[in-house]
């Protein structure tokens, strides 16, 4: 059993690292990454070597390459050497005028001319810098920033400047620009995906020298009046912490990073956004930070143990947390759930339905075979089969809605708990009808079987032979599933979040596909399927705890 | 029930007691000629499998309804001229109810279900949706099948391929299917022939697993072991006692298969990653009515209604007709 066990883990694990592959491979290699700009209303507006560095912007936010502008480089060594004023330095001004000069412009319109596949850009001529073409240049400055970023795997772009044909006049937003690009391919991705999947919170994290005091302690926390375990120099001040909010103990020292969004919720991680509350924000009697112990209570919407680390904390913030204080930006309370936490709600109380509800109606279609009840219940078995998902869902709204006055849409449900009684309706039917309609089939598969027909013969009462003997050999098959059912209540249904607006982990895969946001796409991708997996391996071990004849330590399962 | 049988038995009792013995018993006399024959009642597949579903009356009002969702679909769309754009500069047309219509232009078929967002004609809008949308189906459907079933095949018999095909299988069945098609056709675009390259590219995996289990259960049957003792050639074995219990099985599977088809179109044009704006699709249409169901129900209710229909009659005519192929409901 244990080796079976292990096995069955690590066949787990490698399918899991396959889809991540996969999923990575799809979304940043099959897709054309310019169908980022198809709904992008600032892209249409800029022109030349300004959009051309948009592009490289979006691309970078999206996920695909990681860039550095020279520009910015330069300005950083300058200032260094000359303050504020460093675009007067006359070294800098030398370095800016050479890369617009009309000199590099005829230089490397000519060999474009002459082959067009010099660029590397189809949409500005853009050079590839190599030892040649730097010589032409003989700048200092970006023979050191093309060294620098070279040893680091980077590779040189030169977006060559553009003068107006014949003229000696620079062309607007058409300055020229170097950047250092770095391309990744799937295997460093994916390389890069694993390695930051587990993060705990060290005092090493803060990057801020002028921090000397680091430590992580246990406390006695006054907020709560309860132990917590604080940090100095990790990103979050409060480690573990206990409060009234479920789950009631929380901590920040272990994160899952499954990727983080690129536009929409802008450089979250993916276990932060399903995890923010939703809806509008809640001000709760409480001590603000700096008089924390003297009982001076004020109404504050936000939550103070989720502090993290500022290096530069402003006048408000010593205010309300306290002078010296670098441990702020505490997030809002609010009133609803967490995105996972509704979904959560609806599929589990879906999934219990469907085992109240399917299982009792299966087993009675089964004793009443060809009788009415089977006949009905197969007609919504049928149903809910056939029919596709959108149109039951919306059935089921169209009934709530006219007949029960249900709310329709989440955010304008005057009571916000009535809100869940459609979409758990939407996501437990079929649900229910998935369980009527195999307990129903296995039920009257040992219906047939001669242990049945003996116990028959025997003179067992049709009750008993019910109860004690097909049940328990048809939940067999039925306890397979258990896991699937109860984990996929974390995940939402996609579809019915989406009709009825819910604010769940199901719509977030929709929103994400349409503002283009790889990152979110990939890291919901590897979120369904890790529970997936992890739901399957339960399933086959219940069923192997549940089921004597099946054995692991045989080969032949 | 056992109380009933009990009941049965001793009522044949009785029957027997009252009456005659000479009834009840005849001479046979014994010929050596009669115990080589082997009477059997001349038997034909097909003729069967049409038996057995035109004995079902529900069958043949559902095969009249295919009937006229076909030509609604395919011919329908040949006589009317439907635009999507035709009024979208009229904005007076805008989502008008069918008694405004009516009352307008007095009854006609086009505005029976009256007009959408942008003034088109809801009813002829439905048919030349319905034809994409199924016609997808029942590409992606014919694909898919043709694929499962000669990979499924060869799985059932070659162990190497099953190793590799196996370990596929799993890989690809971790992943929630909706989850997987939202994906893939995110990746490779909108038009038609890339939503069905997107329902087709894994598409295949599950029909091949079934048909390839399937394959090794009958493999080692007895009757096909019998057959092989008795010298029947192989393609006999396969066209005589395997396929014609894999039909039944094909069957079963194309009656899922194809309004599972039709379902996903309509789910992911409405999630807003199926096909593009200038297809009519169903999905396009739940979609465009849904936005104010409400307000105007008979833009949103009919596609749903009719795209139900659809999907209803395909998977209870496959139903019956893998019923009626299966050979095991032959011998009723």
């Amino acid at each position: 059993m244990k080796r079976y066990l292990l096995k069955r883990i690590g066949l787990s694990i490698i399918s899991m690292i396959i889809v991540i592959f996969i999923v990575v491979f799809l979304i940043y290699r099959v897709i054309d990454k310019e169908s980022i700009f198809n709904q992008d209303i600032n892209y249409s507006k800029l022109s030349g070597n300004t959009r051309e560095l948009y592009r490289y912007n979006q691309f970078q936010n999206s996920g695909y390459l990681e860039y550095e502008n020279f520009s910015g480089y330069l300005a950083d060594k300058y200032r260094k050497i000359s303050g504020d004023d460093f675009a007067e330095n006359s070294e800098y001004k030398e370095t800016m005028e050479k890369l617009s000069s009309k000199k590099n412009y005829d230089y490397f319109n000519k060999l474009y001319k002459n082959n067009n596949s010099l660029s590397i850009s189809k949409s500005r001529v853009t050079f590839k810098l190599n030892s040649e073409y730097l010589n032409f240049i003989n700048d200092k400055n970006v023979k050191e920033f093309y060294d620098e970023y070279r040893k680091k795997g980077y590779y040189i772009a030169y977006l060559i400047p553009d003068y107006s044909s014949g003229k000696d006049t620079l062309l607007s937003n058409n300055e020229g620009m170097v950047l250092a690009i770095n391309e990744k391919n799937t295997f460093q991705r994916l390389g890069s995906f694993l390695g930051s999947l587990f993060k705990f919170e060290t005092i090493y994290d803060v990057k801020d020298e002028s921090l000397k005091d680091r430590y992580i302690k246990w406390i006695w926390d006054e907020r709560s009046n309860m132990p917590a375990l604080i940090g100095s120099g990790t990103t979050h001040k409060y480690l573990i912490y206990f409060d009234n909010q479920f789950p009631f103990i929380h901590q920040n020292i272990f994160h899952l990073r499954l990727g983080a969004s690129n536009t929409l919720f802008e450089g979250k991680q993916f276990t932060d956004i399903v995890n923010t509350g939703t809806g509008s924000s809640l001000k709760i009697e409480q001590e603000l930070p700096v008089d924390l112990g003297s009982g001076n209570k004020v109404y504050d919407s936000r939550d103070f143990h989720s502090v993290t680390y500022s290096k530069t904390p402003s006048a408000e913030d010593a205010l309300v947390y306290g002078e010296g204080e670098h441990y702020i930006n505490a997030e809002t309370l609010t009133s609803g759930f967490s995105r996972i936490g509704n979904s959560f709600v609806i599929g589990i109380i879906a999934a219990l339905l469907a085992y109240i509800v399917g299982l009792p109606l299966g087993i009675l279609m089964s004793r009443k075979k060809g009788k009415l009840p089977d006949k009905l219940g197969m007609g919504l078995i049928i149903f809910i089969t056939a029919v596709p998902t959108l149109g039951y869902i919306f059935m089921f709204a169209g009934i709530g809605v006219t007949l029960f006055k249900l709310p329709y849409n989440w955010s304008f449900a005057a009571v916000p708990i009535l809100a869940f009684i459609l979409p758990t309706i939407s996501l437990a039917m079929p649900q229910i009808t998935g369980q009527m309609k195999w307990t129903r089939r296995f039920m009257i598969d040992q219906q047939n079987s001669d242990y049945v027909k003996f116990a028959k013969s025997q003179g067992l009462s049709e009750r008993e032979i019910f109860s004690k003997h097909i049940f328990r050999n048809a939940l067999i098959y039925l306890v397979h599933d258990i896991p699937a059912a109860f984990i996929f209540a974390l995940t939402g249904a996609i579809i019915t979040e989406r009709v009825y607006s819910v604010p769940g982990v199901g719509g977030l895969l929709t929103l994400a596909i349409g503002k283009y946001d790889n990152g979110l796409i990939v890291a919901v991708t590897v979120f369904y399927t890790a529970l997936s997996i992890i739901a399957l391996l339960l399933g086959d071990l219940l069923l192997a705890k549940y089921d004597p004849r099946v054995s692991f330590t045989n080969s032949k399962g | 029930m056992a109380s009933t049988n009990i009941k049965r038995v001793t009522l044949d009792i009785e029957k027997v007691k009252t009456q005659k013995e000479e009834d009840l018993f005849y001479f046979v006399e014994n010929k050596t000629v009669n115990s080589e024959k082997i009477t059997a009642p001349r038997y034909s597949y097909w003729k069967s499998v049409s038996r057995i579903f035109f004995k079902k009356k529900s069958n043949w009002i559902f095969l009249g309804l295919i009937g006229i969702v076909l030509i609604m679909t395919y011919i329908f769309p040949l006589f009317i001229d439907y635009n999507q754009m035709e009024n979208v500069s009229n904005s007076a047309m805008f989502n008008k109810s069918p008694g405004e219509m009516i009352e307008k232009y007095g009854f006609s078929l086009k505005w029976i279900f009256g007009s959408g967002t942008f003034g088109d004609s809801i009813f002829y809008g439905i048919w030349a949706s319905a034809r994409v949308s199924l016609s997808i189906a029942f590409a992606a459907a014919i694909i898919n099948m043709a694929l499962g079933i000669v990979i499924g095949a060869l799985w059932g018999y070659s162990k190497r391929l099953d190793t590799i095909l196996n370990f596929v299988y799993n890989i690809i069945y971790n992943i929630p299917y909706l989850l997987l098609m939202t994906v893939l056709v995110y990746v490779f675009g909108s038009g038609i022939p890339q939503f069905i390259l997107a329902l087709t590219i894994v598409g295949w995996l599950g029909i091949a697993y079934v048909f390839r289990t399937q394959v090794l259960i009958i493999r080692d049957r007895e009757y096909n072991l019998a057959s092989r003792c008795l010298g029947t050639p192989t393609t006999k074995v396969v066209s005589k006692n395997v396929l014609p219990y894999l039909t039944s099985v094909i069957m079963t599977i194309l009656a899922a298969e194809i309004p599972a088809y039709v379902s996903t179109e309509v789910t992911l044009s409405y999630l807003g990653i199926g096909l593009s704006a200038e297809v009519p699709s169903l999905g396009r249409m739940i979609t465009l009515g849904q936005v104010s169901w409400t307000v105007y129900p008979w833009e949103f209710w009919p596609p749903i209604a009719v795209s139900s229909i659809i999907t209803i009659v395909l998977y209870v005519l496959g139903q019956s007709l893998a019923d009626a192929s299966d050979p095991r409901t032959h011998m009723q």
